[in-house]
């Protein structure tokens, strides 16, 4: 094969050529978007989210009147505190760390510690905990986020084991018996009073922490992080910046995992090193992947169900990790959307079969009066 | 004419094998040009040199005049530089419009704190729905990207390419997967696209590729076994014997 003098060096000396000839169809225009196509400038539905959560929380625990099941739904929200990061960080940008009950563990024993060993206040610990919780992230972060998909995990998976054993060893932290006597939230004149209150104040950081969730994966950001969740090459293609998005998302997920800690703390008034074990990380995981692990909504739900299913019987209580294992399984197998993904797919379904029929009645209308279909759209 | 896009000597093996070899070619401000060669013969991953998504072992790679053969894929496409892929890449499970609107962020380097006061998204969706426009296709903006045939979901990744106003655009295999009379319609896209910025096509249907380009690259073996205008490639070689694949 002969090659010509300008093979292996592409320079083009030439003058440029017109390249038109096309339709016109395709020009690209700088003209902004029609007025059917506006979009809505304000998005009141983080807000509005947030606001429903705080609301109706406050309402459903008040009327629980600080009964055990008050407690139990106070101890599922810090749980759901948690989840709703996961699903910003594990359902949404498909980021796989565990490392979750161990930033629990942060919150809850920085609670501990700051309140009953340095007389701090509620809101000053737990204002301090999330500067920490910001600190930790940020270093672990700036290591482990280096790993892409299952090294994160790996990198991750050993840390739930080594600060368990770290806790249970160390009598600053109460080793086996952990710290007790932590505060409430807020106090109030009688036990019961102060179950509701801190309840309250729980639910409120549980509607901030879903607003927050749900502002991030609906502004450009989450568009991104759409985008590299399905492909972080594509993501890279488009100009998001791989090692920012993974290092947000991850300290963000630790923030409210350390804030549910705080929460559970608080409620329960004790911390032991449970909150840490990988028993813990597992039943993060369930409480995010029955409901779905791409629904805010399906996290709350998910956490507060499951917490209250673990306390009810004494048999779940007794088998939990068998329950949870075989429970965990089985959803990640049939139905790894959880049940939102399940109604979401019926749904689906079901608008999409009216939808068709819609279409398909119309068609044949317009072809009565000599029209053309509806729907397709011309040549695609 | 200072070439919008160039890499210099770009070198790429992998396990032994040369990928690309001592490539060194110019894309000017405008126009179409194609890149053409056997399957293996290279030009996926010379794209892949070009766009960033692989790190060259030897040669350089410049933006606009500027040394970028250090820089990752997302600083070139913030730089200017948009592609396509072989296999169509969208975001499942979420709308045209979206996956538009991903690649059109006013600041795509935003923190996200910033993102609870200023969420960008409806700003990058009113671009999104423009460039859908563009394309014809805006009736498909709301519709799962999973449902749409695959040239809608060509379109729509072609896009998604152009809404951030690239310099150069990488297309590779933009046509693979379509009908005759969809080649026509995108021959006639990339052409327009072409007027004010400069398109690089890697494609394999040599009749839609000369009949659109101004000037033709051919890569043999990793090698840049042509370069020049559409007219004598026709007559070489290389043309023949890909022609010869083309039609068994």
């Amino acid at each position: 094969m002969t090659e010509p003098a300008a093979a292996n060096r592409g320079t083009i000396s030439g003058p440029a050529s017109s390249a038109q000839g096309a339709s016109g169809q395709a020009t690209e225009s700088s003209a902004g978007p029609s007025p059917v196509h506006r979009t809505r400038r304000r998005d009141p539905v983080p807000l509005g989210a947030g606001l429903f959560i705080a609301v109706a929380g406050s309402l459903v625990l008040a009327t629980m009147n600080g009964s055990y099941l008050g407690l139990t739904v106070t101890t599922g929200v810090a749980y759901a505190i948690v989840t709703v990061g996961m699903v910003l960080q594990l359902g949404y940008s498909r980021q796989l760390a565990f490392s979750q009950s161990v930033f629990m563990g942060v919150g809850a024993y920085g609670m501990g510690i700051l309140e009953t060993k340095y007389n701090f206040s509620s809101l000053e610990s737990l204002l301090a905990v999330i500067a920490i919780s910001v600190v930790a992230a940020l270093l672990m972060g700036a290591v482990v986020t280096r790993a892409p998909g299952l090294a994160l995990a790996l990198a991750t998976l050993l840390l739930p084991l080594f600060i368990y054993q770290l806790a249970t060893y160390s009598s600053y932290l109460g080793s086996f018996s952990g710290i007790d006597g932590v505060p409430p939230f807020w106090t109030g004149s009688t036990y019961t009073q102060t179950l509701v209150q801190t309840g309250i104040v729980s639910v409120i950081l549980l509607g901030l922490a879903a607003g927050i969730a749900a502002r991030v994966m609906r502004s450009g950001i989450g568009l991104q992080l759409m985008a590299m969740a399905e492909d972080e090459r594509l993501g890279e293609s488009i100009g998001v910046s791989l090692r920012q998005r993974r290092l947000e998302v991850f300290v963000l997920g630790s923030v409210l995992a350390a804030v549910g800690g705080a929460v559970l703390a608080s409620a329960q008034g004790i911390v032991t090193p449970d909150v840490l074990s990988e028993t813990a990380e597992i039943t993060l995981l369930l409480m995010v992947f029955v409901a779905g692990r791409k629904s805010i909504a399906g996290a709350i739900l998910g956490a507060i169900v499951i917490e209250y299913l673990t306390t009810s019987t004494s048999f779940i209580s007794t088998n939990i990790g068998i329950i949870e294992g075989v429970a965990l399984l089985v959803i990640l197998l049939v139905e790894p959307d959880g049940v939102a993904g399940a109604i979401d797919r019926l749904l689906g379904r079901r608008v999409d079969g009216w939808a068709a029929a819609t279409r398909s009645w119309l068609t044949e209308r317009l072809r009565s009066r000599g029209g053309g279909s509806v729907g397709s759209g011309a040549g695609v | 004419m200072e070439a919008v896009l160039a890499c210099d000597g770009v070198t790429k093996s992998y396990g032994g094998v040369l990928a690309v070899d001592s490539v060194t070619l110019e894309v000017p401000r405008e126009g179409l040009f194609g890149l053409c060669g056997f399957n293996g013969a290279g030009k996926s991953t010379l794209f892949n040199l070009l766009a960033g998504s692989v790190r060259a072992d030897t040669g350089s790679v410049r933006i606009g005049g500027r040394d970028a053969t250090g820089w990752p894929a997302m600083r070139r496409a913030r730089s200017g530089v948009a592609r396509t892929w072989q296999t169509v890449r969208l975001a499942h499970g979420r709308t045209a419009l979206d996956n538009v609107a991903a690649a059109c962020l006013r600041d795509p380097g935003q923190w996200m704190l910033g993102a609870l006061w200023r969420p960008q998204a409806a700003p990058a969706r009113e671009r999104a729905w423009a460039a859908l426009e563009t394309l014809g296709i805006a009736h498909l903006g709301t519709q799962l990207v999973d449902g749409l045939t695959l040239e809608a979901q060509r379109l729509t990744e072609l896009a998604r390419a152009l809404v951030s106003e690239p310099k150069v655009l990488l297309a590779d295999e933009p046509a693979s997967g379509l009908s005759a009379g969809q080649r026509s319609v995108l021959a006639e896209a990339l052409t327009a696209i072409s007027a004010d910025r400069a398109v690089v096509v890697v494609e394999h249907d040599l009749d839609m590729l000369t009949s659109i380009s101004r000037h033709m690259w051919a890569m043999v073996e990793g090698r840049l076994a042509y370069s020049g205008d559409v007219e004598t490639f026709r007559s070489t070689p290389v043309y023949a014997a890909l022609r010869g694949i083309e039609h068994g």
